[in-house]
């Protein structure tokens, strides 16, 4: 073999290996970079947060605001909106508080980023007739004005997401994002309205396995939605749930249902059941009824059956979804059929749940009765134990 | 069949001329005869492209190299490293840009904009004002400094805080591209002091999860707490975690003492979206601006770039003075073996095949030797990447990407380099060989006499390229590409003057010489005469190394002066108080007020000049601004030109006037006189009249001087950031020095120094600055001796049966000894007298053209004879030494055999 060729070859076959392997590193080079991080855990269990332990003297407009000893609190907003050409929006507008340190481990800091709370948001639009559900979530900390919750005047933002006092009882709600937004005045006409045992809302067997919690059952909500350049004027109803607690849910207890009613007679009803892993319905179930004069009567889990008529399971997240209930509550002669308006409005955020407007119909101590609602549905694609 | 027959007797004839069997084997020879009998009977055999180099002719190339081994194993050598240069100095250029990329990607992330206000940092509250318009635009604020660790062996680290909530847009090493671990975040962000290092950091430096160690910043050392471990991916980018301190934002500010700012606030603004870009403009204050992600690099990557091209520059010279030793030897061994060709040109060769056969001994060696070359350079580029990060570390930036893997392209590009190079400077040689006419077996004196023809011919032609270079260098250009362009055009035109030079210093140096050593002393310089083709190209290729040297020791000398002249002028401080940052380059911090005070209050302090050393935005880029409180007594000195009488200057200055340095007014193309700068204040862009241009060398990006009260009017920064004592009279400088160093400890560890020992630390910097110049010029002579030394011995070789003859009438050893080294030691010192005002000349374009234009220093002209003195006794000592193994050679060789040589 001529020797000559030989050597081009040899260098010719090296020249290749060496552009192949130039080529390699290069492409090594711009591969995404996506380290991970090992953190150091959670500094502190929930044991030295402040925890629901029994009835609290209630004291506002100071109990509006923020209670940051205790490890979790929602602000939690809710509503059915309809326009006069017969369009129809659900919203959800909920801001979660979350300390990161019990208030004994913390220590003087002297930025103004220094931060012990952090703070999520979730915006949801439902767009009825569109058939169309978003869902936004962000996080950011209770520091340097980015987010934060204030008693008096009320305000609630994260970002550009907020909900502020502009007299008493009446407040302004901005949220956007992408092309979707929200800009609606609320007026409380029933003041706050306070579940379980004055506000004191048992989840658990275990002391402090609790909840304090209110609602606003009933605030009437005006304002525009807009959606991709569209422009709704909207009326309509929204429902505020404010609540706090240090890890509610007990061992054993994986999810909970949550429904809130507000009828065409001015009434509402909250219930809510706590599902067991086996599939029972936890005893600490529990629910209010606030009639027209804005009087409650507390459900227990006994007062009240929960049907579930259909299922729908969500193609993104897989989880398997009650779709449609009938709500029975013999000692107050109600029997309600409730409907989700759209069939997917599961939240994929940082972690699924199903929170939806629905459709109430049925009747109340006789009388025909219809209505919209808000229904949460979680731990169908995960447990929730331990989550918030 | 007569023709058969007339080939036969060809043959016969020459396999009866030894000549044949000291390079081709009888077998050789059968298989040639075999070859070009065939090629006679069937006349399209020599287009079949397979046929063009026969294997026979392979074997004449090959087993000459093999019986030449020393001759071959130098050029290998040479080009081996040539090509070891080349690669080093690429590598560790690669190296070092890529470590600036992958540190300012690493911290850039996928930001295109950011949002600055100088070195006094950002409004934290701007970030919130941003996050609240909800104007859709990911923003992300960003401290970012470097500290050191005295704990870890002392490295440099780069400190970045970080709202882990804004970051997912723009940077994925802490939040990966989903949600928030917010129970994992607790500490991160909870815990003060919590920090999070790499995991190879952490193992490296034996550290764990909740582990403290220090660190050392602004002259204090503050403990840091290690609350996570990021996890590289081991890719490129990865790497650059290795040098992280990741922080969440409070912890910045606190760490820094950064409360209430920001150092910028990220943006992620697509394709420029001048809509968003318009809406967060008009949300911030006046005189705090958006900026590209590209303007906070460019200038750095700028000058680095002019840097690293003068590195390639000074390598690639001693690619070329390895190509003259290829040349040098490729034309001796076509010289020697003109009989063998004319015999195989006879035997039918064609001049294709011989040109072929040429060039492939060349590539052989070629190849060979860049593979070599690649293996040294690998080795060497490690120590130059050193050498390289640690002077760009010095001057430009600060980098703690440490190691970067080899840059194959690097290799590649150097490898290539050294074969075509070589094949290319074949390709004369082995032309010359091709157009030997068959069966002239001419003799040498042929060739030299044609040599002697061009001599002046090549003189001439030196002559234009010189003129030709001085055109270059004429083009008022800031191009370094076309100054090097224009020296290289010079040395080269020198080179080429080479021979004629050499012929004539020989006949005067014959006159000198004669007398000293009689008849050897005649003989001597008419022997490099009588080989004038072949002691020209080595004389030329050491001329060419010993001149750069001379040229480029002129320089750095002009320049260390210069340095040292200008800080005499401008440090007129007997103590100067500092706070030292993580490395040279790094931005200054600011000195405690408790410090100042202190000071101020000192009984053996007469006067104090505070400086304020900040960073500016302007419209070109941020622009170094020292602000300073006294009027400069020497300004006179330092002034380039300006439009004011000296004595008004200052009064300038305070009223609102800066004065620009040198590189800076180069850099901008500002006039001499007159002229403004315009520089964004917090009322917005400012423009300040331009009182003067003054001399400065410690930035190569330009810096500005103004009046530090203008200076805190306008940007509200009273932060101080170095002072110089000016003391009584009698008080000793040092002693002060060490006892204002007890005496501050307690309130800030500063650097206090005084007057001589700043100096000697300047110059320390300097000094560091050229090592890798020194390094390569070394590289370079090496190169050039071992070109002088392999045509010393070709060419003693190559006389072996003169010298034998000569050995026979009767020379004693002692006198051929005297011969040959009077003659390599004749070359060497032409070579040496040549480099002189070569060297001379190199040095001023350096210092007048190409530092003045393309840098914008005016150097002053220091000569000092040592480069001269020594570039002689390096081009004598390389020559002689290089004459001895030749020498000894030839000596201990047989006379008999020597005289039958031939």
């Amino acid at each position: 073999m001529n020797k000559t060729k030989l050597l081009f070859g040899i260098l010719l076959i090296a020249l290749v290996g060496l552009a192949l392997a130039w080529g390699f590193t290069r492409r090594a080079e711009s591969l995404p970079q996506t380290p991970t991080a090992n953190f150091l855990s959670s500094l502190e269990g929930p044991a030295n947060f402040q925890r629901a332990e029994g009835p609290r003297q209630w004291s506002f407009p100071e109990d509006f605001g923020p209670h940051p000893d205790y490890q979790t609190e929602w602000w939690y907003y809710t509503g059915n909106l309809q326009s006069e050409n017969g369009a129809r929006f659900g919203y959800q507008l909920t801001f979660f508080r979350r300390a990161l340190l019990p208030e004994s481990t913390r220590q003087e800091r002297t930025s103004a980023w220094a931060v012990d709370q952090v703070y999520m948001a979730h915006f949801a639009l439902t767009d009825v007739s569109g058939e169309e559900h978003y869902a936004f979530e962000r996080f950011t900390r209770g520091a340097a004005g980015l987010a934060g919750a204030l008693a008096d005047p009320y305000q609630m933002w994260l970002e550009n997401w907020e909900v502020s006092q502009t007299a008493i009882g009446e407040y302004r709600m901005k949220a956007e994002k992408n092309d979707i937004s929200l800009d609606l005045a609320l007026k409380d006409v029933k003041g706050p309205v306070f579940h379980g045992e004055d506000g004191y809302s048992q989840k658990g067997p275990e002391v402090g396995n609790a909840s304090y919690y209110f609602s606003q059952t009933r605030l009437e909500s005006e304002g525009v939605v807009k959606v991709a350049g569209e422009t709704y004027p909207m009326t309509g109803l929204s429902w505020m749930d404010h609540e706090f607690s240090t890890s509610a849910l007990s061992d054993g207890q994986v999810g909970w249902d949550w429904f809130s009613i507000q009828l065409d007679n001015d009434s509402e009803l909250m219930v809510f059941q706590i599902r067991r892993a086996d599939g029972d319905i936890d005893p600490f179930s529990s629910g209010t009824w606030i009639n027209a004069g804005g009087n409650t009567t507390h459900l227990d889990q006994d007062h009240f059956q929960i049907q579930v008529l259909d299922t729908w399971q969500s193609d993104t997240s897989g989880g398997e979804y009650p779709a449609r209930w009938k709500v029975v509550i013999p000692s107050l002669s109600i029997d309600l059929d409730i409907e989700p308006y759209l069939a997917d409005q599961e939240m994929n955020v940082s972690y699924a749940y199903w929170e939806g407007a629905v459709k109430v119909s049925g009747s109340v101590e006789g009388e025909t009765v219809n209505g919209d609602g808000y229904v949460e549905m979680t731990g169908y694609t995960a447990s929730m134990e331990g989550e918030f | 069949m007569r023709k058969e027959f007339i080939y036969e007797r060809k043959i016969t004839y020459l396999l009866s001329q030894e000549i044949f069997l000291s390079d081709l084997s009888i077998s050789a020879v059968k298989k040639l005869k075999l070859v070009y009998r065939n090629r006679l009977v069937d006349p399209n055999q020599p287009m079949n492209p397979s046929s063009i180099l026969p294997r026979a002719l392979f074997n004449i190339g090959w087993r000459y190299l093999i019986r030449h081994f020393w001759q071959s194993a130098l050029m290998v050598i040479g080009i081996s490293l040539g090509v070891a240069v080349v690669v080093g100095i690429d590598m560790a250029n690669q190296s070092a840009s890529r470590a600036f990329d992958l540190s300012t990607e690493t911290v850039t992330g996928r930001a295109t904009h950011y949002i600055s206000a100088g070195s006094q940092g950002v409004d934290e509250g701007i970030y919130a004002k941003i996050s609240r318009a909800g104007l859709g635009v990911a923003s992300a604020p960003i401290i970012s400094d470097y500290v050191t660790a005295p704990q870890l062996d002392g490295i440099t680290l780069q400190l970045l805080g970080v709202d882990p909530f804004a970051e997912a847009p723009f940077r994925n090493y802490l939040v990966g591209t989903g949600g928030v671990p917010v129970a994992d975040l607790t500490a991160f962000l909870a815990r003060p002091g919590g920090v999070l290092v790499s995991k190879n950091l952490a193992e490296r430096y034996n550290l764990g999860l909740n582990d403290q160690f220090e660190i050392y910043y602004a002259g204090r050392n503050l403990p840091v707490n290690v609350v996570g471990l990021l996890q590289s991916d081991g890719s490129l980018g990865g790497r650059a975690l290795d040098g992280m301190l990741l922080m969440d934002i409070a912890t910045a500010q606190e760490l820094t003492g950064r409360l209430g700012h920001l150092d910028r606030v990220d943006l992620i603004l697509p394709n420029g979206d001048q809509g968003n870009l318009n809406a967060v403009q008009s949300l911030l204050p006046p005189g705090v601006l958006i900026l590209p992600v590209e303007a906070r690099s460019g200038a750095v990557e700028q000058m680095t770039a002019a840097f690293r091209l003068n590195l390639t520059a000074l390598s690639l010279l001693a690619m070329v003075v390895a190509l003259f030793l290829i040349y040098n030897t490729m034309t001796f061994s076509v010289v020697q073996r003109r009989p063998l060709f004319g015999t195989l040109r006879s035997l039918g060769v064609t001049r294709r095949e011989i040109f072929a056969m040429v060039v492939g001994e060349a590539l052989s060696i070629g190849i060979v030797g860049a593979a070599l070359g690649i293996i040294i350079g690998i080795l060497m580029g490690r120590g130059a990447v050193g050498l390289v990060s640690q002077t760009i570390n010095d001057l430009f930036f600060v980098s703690t990407v440490r190691d970067v893997p080899i840059p194959i392209g690097s290799l590649i590009k150097g490898g290539l380099l050294g074969i075509i190079a070589t094949g290319a400077t074949a390709a004369f040689p082995a032309w010359e060989a091709a157009s030997v006419p068959p069966r002239t077996a001419l003799s040498r004196a042929n060739l030299e006499s044609k040599a002697k023809r061009i001599v002046g011919w090549l003189g001439l032609a030196g002559v234009l390229v010189i003129l030709g270079g001085i055109g270059i260098l004429a083009i008022p250009s800031k191009s370094l590409v076309i100054s090097f362009a224009g020296t290289a055009a010079a040395v080269i035109g020198f080179a080429l003057l080479t021979p004629i030079t050499t012929n004539w210093m020989m006949t005067i140096g014959s006159i000198l010489t004669s007398r000293i050593w009689g008849v050897l002393g005649r003989m001597a310089p008419r022997e490099v005469v009588n080989s004038i083709s072949r002691t020209s190209v080595a004389v030329a290729a050491l001329m060419v190394a010993i001149s750069v040297t001379i040229g480029v020791s002129l320089m750095v000398g002009s320049f260390r002066s210069t340095v040292e002249t200008w800080m005499n002028q401008i440090l007129h401080g007997d103590v100067y108080i500092s706070v030292p940052g993580a490395t040279f380059s790094q931005q200054l911090k600011a000195i405690d007020p408790d410090v100042i005070a202190i000071l101020e209050d000192h009984l053996d302090v007469a006067r104090i000049d505070l400086l304020q050393g900040a960073t500016v935005d302007s419209p070109d880029g941020p622009i170094q601004v020292s602000a300073n409180n006294n009027p400069n007594d020497d300004i006179a000195q330092l002034l380039v030109d300006s439009k004011y009488p000296i004595n008004e200057i200052w009064q300038v200055v305070q009223d609102g006037g800066v004065l620009v340095s040198e590189p800076l007014a180069n850099r901008f193309d500002l006039p001499k006189q007159g002229g403004e700068l315009s520089l964004y204040t917090s009322q917005g862009l400012g423009t300040f009249p331009i009182a003067g241009i003054y001399y400065d060398y410690a930035s190569s990006q330009g810096k500005v001087i103004m009046s530090l009260e203008i200076y805190q009017q306008i940007w509200a920064d009273q932060r101080i950031s170095a002072a110089a004592l000016i003391l009584e009279p009698g008080v000793d400088a040092r002693s002060l020095a060490e006892s204002l160093k007890i005496q501050l400890a307690a309130e800030q560890s500063l650097l206090i120094r005084a007057n001589q020992d700043l100096r000697a630390t300047t110059l320390e910097v300097f000094d560091r600055t050229f090592a890798i110049t020194g390094a390569l010029q070394l590289m370079t002579t090496v190169v050039a001796f071992i070109g002088v030394l392999s045509a010393m011995m070709s060419l003693q070789l190559d006389k072996q049966r003169q010298l034998g003859i000569l050995k026979a009438i009767g020379l004693t050893a002692r006198q051929l000894w005297q011969l040959i080294t009077l003659e390599t030691g004749l070359m060497g010192a032409v070579a040496g007298i040549l480099a002189m005002p070569t060297g001379y000349i190199l040095a001023l374009i350096l210092v007048y053209i190409i530092n003045r234009r393309s840098f914008g220093w005016t150097l002053q002209m220091h000569i000092t004879p040592e480069p001269f003195v020594q570039a002689l006794v390096i081009a004598v000592l390389a020559a002689f030494l290089a004459g001895l193994y030749p020498a000894s050679r030839i000596i201990q060789r047989n006379t008999a055999e020597a005289i039958r040589f031939d």
